[in-house]
């Protein structure tokens, strides 16, 4: 993946561009991270549908679980 | 003249407790009464004086205003010479999702950012409602992170307060950032706020902003500074 770099030279005013290579580091940063909002995203997923198959048991609506809970 | 009369002279003209021989001008010697308390002593016409210490005043100036697209990393440079940073950061998106805002000084990427803080996360539903805290030494300053789906109205906010930033030592920080995102399909908003030190030795000459996934698409960056 390109890395595009800019800079502002506030006192110059000068804009200067550069695209070069993501370095291994970065690399194994941006994997990691994929990964981690991966899991959460799945975590999460996983949380709605639990959630959603107890209020079907239940028999009853998030909003209405969320009455018997007192709370938002 | 002999030391006898130089005593003698200085007994004439030193007259009362706190008093200071000076010379008004050359081989002139004057006395200097004593000032108020909190006095400082200075100059004034070329002798001493006493006088009451200048409070120090702090006015900030904007020094840039970037817009944050097309790049991920923007780098506001040469801004040496200031001591106290105030940088805002107001609605930046990235155009790829669960993108993070990190902010790092003279780009440097070592590990010099110790920071002690919490985060907030307040969803729609209880189990999304949480607050944390959160400490640790980092190689940029998180500043919040886009949810997993982009879009109108996601984005983000921040801003980073810097002192010390013309010493060549450690210099603290203090941060406050908010996104709003939407993990499968609930918008949720989350905060990070708190302080750390910049453990970095030169003085500051730039800042960078970085978006750790995508390009920036949107945003704007702006620099005060006070001397």
């Amino acid at each position: 993946m390109k890395i595009i770099e800019k800079e502002f030279n506030v006192i110059t005013g000068e804009e200067t561009i550069t695209e070069r290579d993501e370095t291994a580091a970065e690399v194994k940063a941006r994997l990691d991270r994929e990964a981690e909002i991966a899991a959460l995203t799945a975590a999460q997923a996983e949380t709605a549908a639990a959630r959603q198959a107890l209020l079907a048991r239940l028999g009853i609506t998030a909003e209405e679980a969320q009455l018997l809970l007192g709370g938002n | 003249m002999t030391r006898s009369r130089d005593v003698a002279n200085i007994d004439g003209i030193l007259t009362a407790t706190g008093d200071t021989y000076y010379a008004s001008a050359a081989a002139t010697p004057a006395r200097l009464g004593i000032g108020s308390t909190g006095n400082v002593l200075t100059v004034a016409g070329g002798v001493p004086t006493w006088a009451t210490p200048a409070v120090p005043t702090k006015s900030y100036s904007l020094r840039s205003t970037t817009t944050l697209t097309g790049a991920s990393t923007i780098t506001v440079s040469s801004l040496g010479g200031y001591d106290n940073f105030l940088f805002l950061i107001s609605d930046w998106t990235s155009n790829t999702a669960s993108s993070q805002l990190q902010m790092r000084f003279n780009s440097d990427s070592g590990s010099n950012y110790t920071y002690n803080g919490f985060n907030t996360a307040l969803g729609a539903t209880y189990d999304r409602q949480s607050i944390n805290n959160m400490s640790g030494t980092q190689t940029y300053i998180t500043l919040g992170t886009l949810g997993t789906t982009t879009g109108a109205g996601l984005n983000g906010g921040a801003s980073v307060r810097l002192d010390g930033g013309n010493s060549t030592g450690f210099k603290s920080y203090t941060f406050f950032s908010g996104t709003l995102q939407d993990f499968t399909s609930s918008t949720m908003a989350r905060t990070n706020n708190g302080q750390g030190i910049y453990t970095g030795n030169a003085a500051l000459t730039s800042v960078s902003v970085i978006s750790s996934a995508g390009n920036f698409n949107g945003g704007t960056l702006r620099v005060y500074a006070a001397v």
